[in-house]
């Protein structure tokens, strides 16, 4: 399925997430994304606006016109808009799980792998924060902290945390609060931490490193991602159920257990929802059947959260 | 415990049918990667105890089922032993309580023998069968168990005759109107002369006394001849009749006279001569000695004597 723009063009942000993939690399991909998703706003997501001038940039569409600047306009027939200092100091960090169980899809053929999907979602993610001069830095982990990028507010930057991202691959284990306490050693002022995980991980220490950096004045945006058929048994036939990570197993006939595991599953995440909410932090649960433009979305609100004093 | 067709316990091989197929199902099914393991093991462990209790259960169950069919296939059979329980049924039962019921064996009534044979009848019964009693009377009393035990309890040795083959073709009759299975049991000594043809649809079970009947004699008739009799007084015939060939004594009584004694036996009838003390209607009772039935030592009848002659 496609959607258009109304110029014409596919909204990337708005396809399947597998059929952005297929159209291209993680960079090249998700600058489509990225395109598609300004282009739908009806505001721009840079909100707020300070005397301090900081530099010029290309008009984009979305920008509100309020900032276009006329005079370069009729010198040189060419739109751009003025940016302001305040709108660059924004430090974001992506704290991306890269345990094993996140490559894992249960559709191969219709669905992104919860770490592909992943992937592209915090590249989206990172460019929008880079074009609106946030500063934004990644952090890759599994049972160890395996790729660091602090934060840099050029839109360059990108360059390095696509390529960061591409070449991020499935680890081991998961252990969560290392990654999220290196946060504080890189994020030295009020910031906006971005945690992506499927969260099959220990909901106790990983909610108590994000109570920390709550402490520590950022706001946290934990997204969890999951593959719709995690949210859902389904088959009949008796399976051997195994953990990619621990290498727990069960067996058992997913017939059977169906509405007791989506029960679970239900509680589970109302569990991740209340425990979050206690602690201030925002919670969204990701389906990798969902397009990204929704999902930057709320990222965004939330950086509007961020932003307020 | 026996079994009609005890080759077919062979098929007991069968039982091991569910266990087999039990041991097949455990099998390791195909392994799938699944991350969300820990909310799979989270939902299953509180029911898991009772799945694997059930899982357990459910075999054994297959297996007595299994096993139940063959044995019941083969025919068991048990020993018939105690009062066993059965359906609801009609019965009826015929108490012979006629005259010669009274008889007494080694100091024990015939009656007595029939009263016990009755009541453990009766004890066999359930709260869900009909019951009739059948006497001598010919009246039908339906009750409980417990009811008609107090009423053979309160039987006595009747001077009617009980038709054997009239009862039992009454108690058919009762049996016909019943939608239970019925069955009549006839409890007597079996005399002779109570013997009576039947054909009853319903089935019938006779028991008298193991003893055997004791020789009797009895009065049979007394014959006071051709009457009136002269004021005087007559002549009586009395004659025994039974299976004993002892003769005895015989006294015999006309009115309040006093008794004249003769001697009687069966086959020879005894003329007893009698005096007369008045005119009119007088009654003339022979009686045996006693002997093991006291029914028939003792007979009553009547002579009619002339009024004295009056010369005017």
């Amino acid at each position: 399925m496609t959607r258009s723009s109304p110029a014409g063009r596919a909204r990337l942000d708005l396809l399947e997430p597998r059929d952005v993939a297929r159209l291209g690399g993680l960079e090249v991909t998700t600058e489509g994304i990225v395109e598609g998703f300004l282009a739908g706003q009806h505001r721009s997501p840079r909100r707020g606006f300070s005397v301090e001038f900081a530099e010029h940039r290309m008009y984009q569409p979305g920008d509100e016109l309020r900032y276009v600047d006329w005079k370069i306009l009729a010198r040189n027939d060419r739109l751009y808009v003025r940016q302001f200092e305040e709108e660059t100091n924004l430090r974001a960090m992506l704290v991306c799980d890269t345990s094993r169980s996140m490559a894992w899809t249960g559709d191969p053929a219709a669905r992104l792998t919860k770490l592909a999907y992943m992937q592209r979602l915090a590249a989206a993610i990172a460019l929008v924060l880079l074009r609106q001069r946030d500063a934004c830095g990644l952090i890759a982990f599994d049972d160890a902290v395996r790729a660091l990028v602090p934060p840099r507010a050029p839109l360059a930057h990108w360059q390095l945390l696509g390529r960061t991202l591409a070449g991020l691959a499935p680890g081991q284990g998961t252990a969560a609060e290392g990654a999220l306490r290196q946060v504080v050693d890189v994020l030295r002022r009020r910031g906006l931490v971005v945690f992506l995980s499927d969260l099959l991980l220990d909901r106790t220490l990983a909610l108590k490193a994000l109570k920390f950096l709550r402490h520590r004045g950022h706001q946290v945006l934990v997204l969890h991602v999951m593959d719709p058929a995690e949210l859902a048994l389904a088959g009949a036939a008796e399976v051997r159920f195994e953990d990619p990570e621990s290498g727990e197993a069960i067996v058992l006939r997913p017939r059977d257990w169906a509405a007791a595991f989506q029960r679970t599953v239900e509680q589970a995440i109302a569990e991740w929802r209340a425990s979050c909410r206690r602690r201030g932090i925002a919670y969204f649960p990701v389906t990798t059947d969902r397009p990204f433009g929704g999902v930057l979305r709320e990222v965004l609100d939330r950086r509007a959260g961020a932003r307020r004093p | 415990m026996t079994f009609l067709h005890p080759w077919l316990l062979g098929g007991l091989v069968l039982a091991g049918i569910p266990i087999l197929l039990h041991l097949l199902a455990r099998r390791d099914p195909p392994t799938v990667a699944f991350p969300a393991v820990r909310y799979l093991v989270q939902a299953t462990e509180e029911a898991t105890r009772r799945l694997r209790l059930q899982h357990w259960l459910l075999l054994a169950l297959r297996t007595l089922l299994v096993v139940a069919l063959v044995l019941a296939a083969a025919g068991p059979q048990f020993p018939a032993r105690g009062v066993p329980g059965h359906a609801p049924s009609a019965l009826v039962l015929v108490v012979d309580n006629s005259a010669s019921s009274g008889a007494v064996r080694d100091g024990e009534p015939t009656l007595d023998a029939l009263r016990a044979a009755a009541r453990a009848v009766l004890a066999r019964a359930g709260s869900d069968d009909a019951l009739w009693l059948l006497a001598a009377d010919g009246v039908p009393r339906r009750g409980s168990a417990a009811e008609l035990a107090g009423e053979v309890g309160g039987l006595a040795p009747a001077t009617s005759r009980l038709d054997l083959g009239r009862a039992v073709a009454l108690a058919d009759e009762i049996l016909a109107s019943e939608r239970r299975p019925g069955e009549i049991v006839v409890l007597s000594d079996l005399q002779q002369s109570a013997l009576g043809a039947a054909a009853p649809r319903a089935p019938l079970l006779v028991a008298r006394p193991e003893r055997p009947v004791p020789a009797n004699r009895g009065v049979a008739a007394v014959d006071p001849g051709a009457q009136p009799w002269p004021p005087e007084g007559g002549r009586v015939t009395v004659v025994l009749a039974g299976d004993s060939g002892a003769g005895g004594a015989l006294g015999v009584q006309l009115g309040d006279r006093p008794v004249r004694q003769g001697y009687a036996a069966v086959g020879r009838p005894a003329d007893v001569v009698l005096t007369a003390g008045g005119a009119g209607w007088q009654r003339v009772v022979a009686e045996l000695a006693p002997d093991e039935l006291r029914a028939d030592d003792r007979r009553v009848g009547v002579v009619r004597l002339a009024p004295p002659v009056r010369a005017t």
